[in-house]
């Protein structure tokens, strides 16, 4: 699991207070950010896995963390963070899926890049198995990053998309099953 | 490929993937500047909704000074269709499921991977036997009871599957050789497609299979329908289908929106405790199930709260590993509400433990861990409440499954062979089962 605890606060952060701005908000924003720079990289890649695409997964990461900043006094004091942000992400997603005609928000910065996979060159069977991952349904593929990308128990990941842990054990299945009659088909 | 390479080879493509992405920024102060703007949003579309009501309003008020009817606020997001028990659905039957044909009594199934012979037409209208829970059952593409067979699709798989009041069905479905994303529809009594609810969603039927309670995975609106396949009310909702219950539909919500009870007959709702699953026919309890929110989240909860009372308070709860060991999640409750009927946790794989537990007080009357595992995919406990009828594994060991029966036991365990053991084709852990039972 990639699940790692909160970052400890920011040594030497600022708590002046800014023209408009709490000491409150100043602190809550201090913490957020740390919290944020902590763990961009791996929302980010999660983001992608989810989306399949780097401008998708950026926008998924920005409108997600702007509703996890909106109630961080509360998450920042659970003992999981980084589940209740992956949880907001997966909603998200799924709710741009629900809404076809949601505006897609354009992030001019490019925050996210994608890199030459370094691991192992990438093959036309690889490319077939990545294409269909990118062609399950968002919470199907949802199910299969958690569980094989974040490693989470079936009992983790029914929590974080908010269904049974039979509909994530029907999930998994059949993505596995439909992975094996592709590769079938690609193979033969 | 073994289905561990599967795995195996899927993982490191994900890990692949991801690992090429890098992060070139700060996401924190574009998170936090897009959030102070989606408050500025929101503050002036609710100034703008504001004006509207009140350019609504005032016309509105106007003219029914002057002896116009005033025309109704819509104060909720729900939707009450009138319900029409004799029309007919005007939806042409399709080429996916329920394009049925009837065959002539057919022997035991074959005890190998071939799809079975079925042939035939469906009789008129009237003349067919009816289906019932005790009687139907699914093997591979087809739908059996008694001596009738609905063939649906060829390749068929069907996930799950429920016998309405009238007869007929309520399906989900995928194609096994095609796209992975599951289907639901209402089927006829004789087997034909009626009504399409939408894909990979979820799905409630009613003790007397008279409602469907119903949410596409692609829609954010929840819809009851009758047995005939007509739509009854429908409502916007976060929420998902739990249980229904006559006119009282039960969406399930987390502890942000919490539950709701919502009356499809008169639009009205209430709201209950998060995590309802199920509720006993009588409408006096309902279920819950959470986990507890720990990294480990090896902690499933479950609970059985009075709905008759305003506080709604537990009249049991087993939570955490001293009091729920097995980690029993409910699913519905028995036909006269002494038991709840779900499964024990297994992590991983595509099988599951069947379990039964006594309402009053919370004991497991069936299933368990260890060598108390009973390995099936579906279920349901007979009107007699002491009659499991499973699709089982029956491979030894459980892992990977290989056979496949339709048994009939008692509470303790006795068991009789309802419909012969078959070969599952590919066994492995993920494999799915040919026999699939009623809820």
């Amino acid at each position: 699991m990639t699940t790692s605890g909160r970052p400890h606060r920011v040594e030497g952060a600022s708590s002046h207070t800014r023209q408009g701005m709490s000491v409150g908000n100043t602190e809550r924003e201090v913490d957020f950010s740390a919290y944020v720079r902590a763990r961009q990289t791996s929302l980010a890649r999660f983001a992608y896995l989810l989306t399949g695409d780097p401008h998708s997964a950026e926008d998924l990461v920005q409108s997600s963390l702007a509703k996890v900043y909106g109630k961080w006094d509360h998450i920042s004091t659970v003992e999981s963070p980084d589940a209740y942000v992956r949880k907001v992400m997966v909603n998200e997603h799924t709710t741009w899926w629900r809404r076809a005609w949601r505006h897609r928000e354009r992030t001019d910065s490019e925050l996210i890049r994608v890199m030459d996979p370094a691991a192992a060159p990438v093959t036309g069977h690889d490319s077939e198995l990545w294409a269909h991952v990118r062609s399950l349904a968002p919470q199907q593929r949802a199910a299969v990053v958690l569980r094989y990308y974040e490693d989470l128990t079936e009992a983790q990941t029914a929590e974080i998309l908010g269904v049974s842990v039979g509909t994530v054990k029907s999930h998994t299945s059949r993505a596995i099953s439909s992975l094996r009659s592709r590769m079938k088909e690609v193979t033969s | 490929m073994t289905t561990p390479d599967q795995e195996n080879e899927l993982q490191a493509l994900l890990r692949q993937h991801a690992g090429g992405i890098e992060v070139s920024g700060d996401f924190a102060p574009v998170a936090i500047a897009r959030r102070r703007r989606d408050r500025r949003n929101r503050a002036v579309l609710g100034a703008a909704a504001a004006v509207a009501v009140i350019a609504v309003a005032v016309p509105t008020v106007w003219s029914a000074g002057r002896g116009t009817p005033p025309v109704p606020a819509l104060t909720t997001s729900s939707t009450s269709v009138p319900s029409s028990p004799s029309s007919v659905p005007t939806q042409t039957p399709s080429v996916t499921t329920g394009t049925g044909t009837v065959a002539p009594p057919t022997s035991a199934p074959p005890l190998t991977s071939a799809p079975p012979t079925a042939t035939g037409t469906i009789p008129p209208s009237g003349t067919a036997q009816v289906a019932t829970r005790g009687t139907a059952y699914a093997l591979d593409d087809t739908i059996r009871f008694g001596d009738k067979v609905f063939r649906l699709q060829k390749g068929t798989a069907v996930e799950t599957f429920a016998v309405l009041g009238n007869g007929g069905f309520v399906v989900a479905s995928h194609m096994s050789d095609g796209p992975s994303q599951s289907i639901m529809e209402i089927l006829s009594p004789g087997g034909r497609l009626v009504t399409s609810l939408g894909v990979s969603g979820t799905y409630a039927v009613s003790p007397d299979g008279s409602r469907v309670l119903a949410k596409s995975g692609d829609s954010d609106t929840v819809v009851v329908y009758a047995a005939d396949g007509s739509k009854v009310a429908q409502r916007t909702d976060d929420r998902q289908p739990g249980a229904i219950v006559g006119d009282l539909a039960y969406l399930t919500g987390d502890t942000t929106t919490g539950s709701l009870e919502w009356d499809v007959a008169t639009g009205t709702s209430r709201k209950l405790p998060a995590h309802v699953v199920a509720v006993s026919p009588d409408r006096s309890r309902a279920a819950l199930q959470w986990f507890v929110a720990t990294d480990a989240m090896d902690e499933a909860c479950w609970a059985v709260v009075d709905l008759t009372r305003s506080t709604f308070p537990k009249t049991v709860e087993r939570c955490g590993a001293g009091q729920n060991p097995t980690m029993f999640m409910p699913t519905a409750f028995s036909s006269r509400g002494t038991y709840l009927v779900g499964s024990h946790y297994l992590d991983g794989g595509f099988w599951f433990s069947a379990g039964v537990v006594r309402v009053s007080d919370g004991t497991v009357v069936l299933g368990g861990t260890g060598d108390r595992v009973v390995s099936g995919w579906t279920w349901h406990l007979g009107d007699d409440e002491s009659t499991l009828v499973i699709s089982r594994n029956t491979s030894k060991p459980l892992t990977p499954a290989a056979r496949n029966t339709v048994q009939r036991c008692t509470l303790a365990m006795d068991c009789s062979v309802l419909h012969p053991e078959i070969g599952l084709s590919n066994p492995s852990s993920f494999t799915e089962p040919r026999y699939v039972v009623p809820r």
